[in-house]
This record gives structure tokens, sequence and C-alpha cells, in this order.
């Protein structure tokens, strides 16, 4: 098989994972239909993190900001003046962009954690002005926001959301992919490795790091768009500091390196997150924060990687012991 | 004042109170590998960063075939046509070592068409990688990752990499440093080659007996000044350089 080939199998087998996860989902224990489509949400607004995270190695904590940005402008442009909500999302998604490129071109002169700082920075401001503008229903949020419109099908329900948004997953995974196979991959990854190198190379290292922040905030708002239209209600909470470290781990945990590891992350986090609450009953989701902690820090220090990482470490030293062995039997047959 | 590839004028660059370069001016047409040689605090890898443009003078001009680059950003400078190696090797640990030399902005392409700039893999890209490799000595090593490669490899594949700039002059920052006697003598030959390939070369190097075998101009950088300059036997006998740097005997002690 070619690399293309592989390439090819790896995303059809991930379509038939992802898309199969409602059977799955309704017949096991902890696991609803909410609770996949929380996780493909996630999955679409973590995976920009592989790019500006795991390639150009730049730390954003202002993902829930931008996921924001997009549940906003859904919600506002849907319930106050009755947009279309496939526009209303591309209106976010443009205006997360727009604000992303702004930033980046102020944080992306600098070199140090200047983009840790402001994305931090950006989200609690962004939340605060949530809660304070008449237009975004201040602290009480906005209800009432009225679900997408499909090929003449309403999103209303838990599995028409998922099938959607998983195959919005799918498609964002494969388009990630490719371009992360171009140049803009090389270049992101050179830059992770050596930014001195790669701006000696003639590469403008400010615009390639502005280009993948772009990125990860586009994707993230198409997430907390889709986050409205399901939830039909949206709030400042949901661009807080947490909701953005949430992201960091989910991306971390399953991968930064790999455009599998966020929807694995999402996967993972989610779970051990249903399974806190199912077993640590009537502690009001306090656990659930040493849970993710207690996550990232394994992550950390077992799997650098995160599990897409040592999912490949185990395949390739399955596949070595294969091949020793035949090599051996070949050898033992010869002589 | 025309005709010249590099010309530097009254570079001077102070960190604080240290005066690493005191008004340095150089003058060199296309061609040939220059030695610049000087004990350590001498200014030479200073001169390195700031003619690649890590390091900003804090007086002087720089000019490349008559450009000014003394003020541009390091990614603009190596666009113009300079590149460089490092001292500590900085190669992409993590790409294959053809994706290695398919990162650098090559200076001949159009940036205009979308595929000289996103540089989407077209077989005659690839093409040009592997030659490149090939020419360095890194031939079938392509799919190896950089970071598996031997250190000795290492440093020539960083000078592919900067040779994929298609530079017009390349900057080499103690190239045989860790290397073994053998390794250095084949890279040795490696550079000689360079010049014959439209790129001249300056040459940061410890080993003085190397830079004067393959040198066709030494510059002798002293206390952040131009203590000698001129052909490798006018430098070995020049008394200021032997008194200063060389020792009585001709020897290099480092």
């Amino acid at each position: 098989m070619t690399p293309g080939m592989k390439r090819c199998a790896a995303h059809g087998v991930f379509a038939a994972v992802v898309l199969s996860a409602p059977a799955l989902f309704t017949r096991m224990p902890f696991y609803t239909l909410s609770t996949a489509v929380l996780m493909v949400m996630l999955a679409i607004g973590a995976l920009g993190l592989v790019p500006l995270t795991g390639l150009a190695r730049q730390v954003s904590l202002g993902q829930a900001a931008f996921y924001g940005i997009g549940g906003y402008t859904s919600a506002v442009l849907s319930t106050r003046y009755g947009i279309d909500g496939w526009t209303a999302m591309a209106c976010g998604a443009v205006l997360a962009g727009a604000l992303a490129w702004l930033l980046g071109l102020a944080i992306f002169r600098a070199q140090g954690h200047y983009l840790t700082l402001a994305t931090l920075a950006l989200g609690i401001a962004l939340s605060a002005l949530a809660g304070q503008l008449p237009v975004t229903g201040r602290n009480a949020g906005v209800a009432g926001i009225p679900p997408l419109e499909a090929f003449g099908i309403r999103l209303d329900g838990d599995l028409s959301v998922f099938y959607a948004f998983a195959g919005m997953l799918v498609l964002c995974v494969l388009a990630v992919d490719c371009l992360l196979r171009s140049g803009f991959g090389r270049a992101l990854t050179a830059a992770g490795d050596s930014p001195l190198a790669t701006a000696g190379s003639g590469v403008d290292i400010a615009r390639l790091r502005r280009a993948a922040f772009v990125l990860a905030a586009v994707l993230a708002s198409i997430a907390g768009s889709g986050y409205a239209y399901w939830y039909r209600y949206i709030d400042p909470g949901i661009m807080g500091l947490l909701s953005s470290v949430e992201l960091l781990i989910i991306v971390t945990v399953g991968g930064t390196r790999s455009v599998w590891g966020p929807a694995l992350g999402a996967f993972t986090v989610i779970s051990l997150s249903q399974l806190s609450k199912q077993y640590l009953p009537g502690t009001g989701g306090t656990y659930e924060l040493t849970i993710y902690g207690a996550a990232l820090i394994l992550t950390l220090l077992l799997l650098p990687d995160g599990l897409v990482g040592a999912f490949a470490a185990a395949g390739r030293t399955v596949r070595h012991t294969v091949e020793r062995r035949r090599t051996a039997a070949t050898a033992r047959a010869l002589s | 004042m025309t005709g010249a590839l590099l010309e530097i004028d009254d570079l001077t660059v102070r960190f604080g109170g240290v005066t690493a370069l005191a008004g340095v001016s150089l003058r060199h047409t296309a061609g040939g590998v220059v030695g610049l040689i000087g004990a350590n605090g001498a200014g030479k890898s200073t001169l390195i960063n700031v003619l690649s443009g890590v390091l900003h003078g804090t007086a002087g001009t720089i000019r490349l075939d008559g450009q000014d680059i003394s003020r541009l950003p390091t990614y603009r400078i190596a666009r113009a046509g300079v590149a460089r190696t490092y001292q500590n090797l900085e190669i992409f640990g993590s790409l294959s070592v053809l994706d290695n030399v398919l990162v650098p902005y090559r200076r001949t392409d159009d940036t205009r068409r979308l595929r000289d700039r996103f540089g989407i893999r077209s077989a005659d890209r690839r093409a040009r990688g592997e030659a490149i490799l090939a020419e360095v000595g890194l031939g079938g090593q392509s799919h190896r990752y950089a970071a598996e490669l031997p250190y000795g490899l290492q440093r020539r594949l960083e000078i592919g990499r900067a040779l994929a700039t298609a530079p017009r002059l390349l900057l080499l920052d103690e190239p045989l440093a860790g290397l073994t006697l053998g390794e250095s003598a084949d890279l040795l030959d490696l550079l000689a080659r360079l010049p014959g390939r439209g790129v001249t070369v300056l040459l940061v190097e410890h080993d003085v007996p190397s830079v004067l075998r393959i040198s066709d101009r030494v510059i002798v950088l002293h206390h952040g000044t131009v203590l000698a300059d001129g052909a490798p036997e006018h430098i070995v006998t020049d008394p200021a350089v032997r008194a200063a740097y060389l020792g009585s005997d001709g020897s290099h002690d480092d």
C-alpha cells in the first residue's frame, strides 16, 4: 500500500468509527447521544490546536473565546435578526478569523509567550463583555436559539445534530490533514523545531503562526456555533478559562501532532468526566477538575505524543516484532 | 561603489557596555571562499549573526549587491540571498531529510505563483531537493527523520538546507566543529566546490590550518576590529597576526 492509500484508508476508518458512535453509545452504560454530540463539538473546537500547538508549539488559552464568538454570533444573528443558521455560522467564523488575524499581527511580531498571555486576556475580556452587553443578553445569555436546518430537515434532535457535525468533523479532519501535508504543514513543523533556522530559510514565521492561529480560531468558532444551535442556549460561561484549558487538555491527551488526536482526546476526556460524575455523585463537578488535571499530568508523563502517538508506537513495535520473526524463520528455513 | 556582492560599512555592534564589533568595514566581490578567523570573543559569530539578521547592528550599514539589508528581518535577508548554518545545529529534527531542504524559500522562485509560494509538492521540487541532498553527500537518506542522522550528516544537512535557498552568500558558522578528521577532510572538499556553483562562502572556523587551505581571502578579527585582511599566504606571515593571534611560531593554539 502506498502512503497515500494508507491515509485514505485511515480517513475511511475514522469516518466509520465516528459515524457508528450513536449505535454504540445507545447500547452502553454512561454514554448518551448528547455525550456523543458534545465530544464531536469539542473535537472540532480542539482540531485547530494540532497545527498551532502541536506543530508550531504556540499555546493558545483563548480557544474558548473563539468558540464563544461563534456561539454568540450565531445566537444573536439567528434570534434577533432571523438570519439563516448556516450563514450566521459563517459570519461567526469570519469574525473569529478576522479577530485572530488582527491579534496575530500584534502578537507574533515579538518573541516569547505573548500568545498565551494575550489569548488568556482575550477570553476573560470577551466573557466579561458578553456578560455586560444587552445584545448578548448580559449574564442571562441568549435563549431560544432556533435549530439548524439541512436539506429541509430540522436538526432539532441529538441524532440529527450528531450526524451533521460528525460529518463536519470528518471533513474538517480531512481538510486539516491535506493542509498539513502541504508546504504549510512542513513550514509549521520546521518553525516548531527551530524558529531560528526557519526564519533563516526565508520563511516569514509571524505570518505562518498567524495563519495557524486564524485556522484554530475559525474551527473553534464553527464548533461554538454548532454548540449554540444544538443546546439552543448560550451564556458567558462557555468562554471561561476552564473551557480553553479543557480544549488544550483534549488535544494533549489525544495527541497534539496528529489530526486524529482531538477526536480521540475528546472521547477520552469526556468519558472520564462522565465516569467521574457517575461514580462520584453529589460532588457538583468538583472532582471533574481533579480528573482533568490527573489525566493531563499522566499524559504528559507517560505519553508525550498523546494516545495517538502511543498507539502508533505500539503499532510499530508489533510490526517490527512480526518482521523480525519472519526474518528469523526465513533464516532457519535457508540454513 | 557598484560591483561588490557584500559591502559592510563602519559596522558597530554593542551589547550594553560590551562592544562586539567596532567599526568593521569590508568589501567583497562575488566569488571564492572568505575565511574569517580570530580568537574567542573577536566578533566572528556576532558578524555572522548581524549579516543574517539574527542581530541588528548598533550603527553602520550592510549592503548585498547594492541593497541595504542592515535593518531587514531575518527572513527577508534570507530571501535576498544570504543563507547560513549554525554553530549549534538547528536542523528540523521531526521532518524527513528531504523535507528539511524543501522548507527553504528559494530565492529564484516566483512568489506570485501559488505553487511556488505554498510549495505544493511537485515532482520537480522534490527532484531539486534530491539533487541538493546528493550534492552534500546525503543521497539515499531522504526519508529518514533528520533527528536520526548521525551528527556529521546533520552538519551536511544544514549546508544542504542553506543551499536550497539558492543563496548568493553562504555563511558557515564553525562547520567543522565536532567532526572527526576524516569527516572534516570530506566536508572541506565539499566547501571548496561551492564557489564553482556561484555561491560566495564566508567561513568562520576555529581550525585555522583548514581555513588557510581552502580560503582565497582571509580576514582576521581582533577585539571587534579587522586586524588583517588578505591572501592566506600573507596572513600567516603578517607580524601583527602572529603576535596577536597565531602565536609567534605560526601554530594555532585555541
